[in-house]
């Protein structure tokens, strides 16, 4: 952030409270998909409840930081870097409480198998795509903090790992399927799982481009590298 | 922000030697060039350089002190009322210099008018306000004439309708908002190529601030205007091109929306964003 301080010493206030709003979100975030990644390798229900109940906060959360950039735009008048940053606080709210949904349904599909059938399945491959998410955004909100473009770069680059990790998974689910070790039903969960993991992915590299947004002023509208192929899988591919 | 992004995004916070963006522009209607203001020792001026463009609304921003309404004054000679202030440099309207000495203030002042911050009509009738100038430099024929410079001045300040029935009435009777329209008919009544406007709105409520406003925009698509603000919503509304003004020198001149959005300069964009230090 810059580190002059505004003329206006309750300004000034107004943008803390919102950072560290924000910095609550994202923590919130973070801890929602490890705690759905710990409902996989050690399944207990208080888990998948915890999930549930914190996802209430992370609406909240968005919700108090909608009304603070709402509050600041109609009191401040905030212009260049704060418009930027205020601007962006919205739509950085609205990833990571996105992040938190996909959390808790991951939660909530690993209990529906693990109901029925706990038996060996890919978690191995889940718990390593969402270990790595989970670091991006840990990386991404530190990032948002130092106003770190290097990082923030670097973090829209892995978001291509993500995607190769997640199409393994895709082609493994569907190869048990095809064998009939998984059901058609888990198959379905654990494929979602995925997906919902590879589409936290995506919200953290939305997170990197605001960012960059703050930092620099210039919307990011190349497109960025892509390596999930599933799209384009079929029965002789 | 890291020292990395600061780095990529903004020049440091020092004032800079040359003013950062684009100075000169493709249709110049007054270039200033070098320009130095001295009031007895004191610079208030330093080294100005500044393209304004024809048909084009310019705003001049900073704080108090800065310089730009002394630099706005020196475009039609106002300054040469105070005994103690010099001028250096070149400024020309039309590319001829304004400070050559056989210029005549007069027609220039008709030329480049303007509009004070304070509304300031004559005590005389709104219809007498109006037709002062033109018949000074002769403008009309005859009273016929008169009546539809008048009228028409009246028009595209958007007055007419108000004080149409009442033109014989004192123009100090009027609201604050409608002096200053009063004032700027007055100011276009002699056909200016350049309207200058040193803080046009700040004596003025929201309500006659924004038909002031409303009053610049359909204003720019006949006249030069430039425009000495302290307001920086109204800089953002009504110019297309910003100047921003730091202890006499012009540190950084833009597209007015870039200015407000990504400023090039550490000053520029401590100012507008209300960081001072």
């Amino acid at each position: 952030m810059n580190q002059t301080a505004h003329t206006s010493s309750a300004f000034e206030r107004d943008l803390v409270e919102l950072n560290e709003a924000l910095v609550r979100l994202g923590m919130l975030a973070s801890k929602q998909l490890n705690g759905s990644l710990r409902a996989m390798s050690d399944f207990q229900e208080k888990r998948v409840k915890m999930l549930i109940d914190r996802d209430r906060e992370l609406d909240e959360l968005e919700a108090e930081i909608n009304e603070r950039v709402l509050m600041i735009i109609t009191v401040r008048s905030p212009r260049a870097d704060d418009l930027r940053r205020v601007l962006a606080a919205t739509k950085a709210a609205q990833s990571l409480e996105r992040i938190g949904d996909y959390a808790r349904n991951v939660g909530k599909r690993t209990r529906s198998i693990m109901e029925s059938e706990p038996g060996q399945l890919p978690w191995d491959q889940m718990i390593e795509i969402g270990t790595m998410v989970a670091s991006m955004i840990d990386d991404v909100m530190a990032a948002y903090q130092e106003g770190d473009l290097e990082t923030a770069q670097a973090i829209r680059n892995s978001d291509l790992h993500v995607d190769k990790l997640h199409t393994n998974i895709f082609r493994h689910v569907i190869e048990q399927m095809d064998e009939g070790k998984i059901s058609a039903l888990n198959g379905a969960h654990l494929l979602f799982i995925a997906k919902n993991i590879e589409r936290m992915g995506d919200f953290t590299t939305s997170l990197a481009e605001q960012i960059m947004f703050v930092e620099t002023g210039v919307m990011i509208d190349d497109k960025r590298p892509k390596a999930d192929k599933t799209s384009g899988l079929s029965d002789e591919g | 922000m890291n020292q990395q992004g600061k780095t990529e995004t903004l020049v440091s916070a020092a004032l800079p030697d040359e003013t950062v963006g684009n100075v000169f522009v493709d249709n110049p209607r007054i270039t200033a060039r070098d320009v130095n203001v001295f009031y007895g020792d004191k610079q208030a001026i330093d080294r100005v350089t500044l393209d304004i463009a024809e048909k084009q609304v310019i705003s001049f921003i900073g704080p108090s002190g800065c310089g730009k309404s002394t630099f706005l004054r020196c475009l039609n000679r106002m300054n040469d009322t105070i005994d103690i202030c010099r001028i250096e440099g070149e400024i020309a309207l039309d590319g001829k210099n304004i400070y050559a000495p056989d210029v005549d203030v007069v027609p220039l002042r008709a030329r480049v008018g303007m509009v004070f911050q304070k509304p300031n009509p004559f005590p005389k009738s709104i219809y007498d306000n109006v037709a002062y100038g033109p018949r000074i430099h002769g403008l009309a024929a005859g009273s016929a004439e008169l009546d539809e410079i008048v009228e028409m001045s009246l028009e595209r300040a958007g007055l007419w309708n108000e004080v149409k029935d009442r033109l014989q009435q004192p123009g100090t009777g009027l609201s604050g908002g409608q002096q200053q329209r009063l004032c700027i008919a007055r100011a276009i009544a002699v056909s200016p190529e350049v309207i200058l406007m040193d803080e046009p709105c700040s004596a003025l409520d929201p309500i006659a601030t924004a038909r002031i406003e409303e009053l610049i925009d359909e204003l720019s698509s006949q006249f030069t205007i430039v425009i000495v603000t302290h307001s920086m919503q109204q800089a953002a509304r009504v110019s297309q091109r910003t100047a921003y003004f730091h202890l006499g020198k012009l540190v950084e001149v833009g597209e007015t929306e870039q200015m407000f959005t990504t400023p090039q300069h550490e000053m520029t964009q401590n100012y507008i964003t209300g960081r001072f230090g």
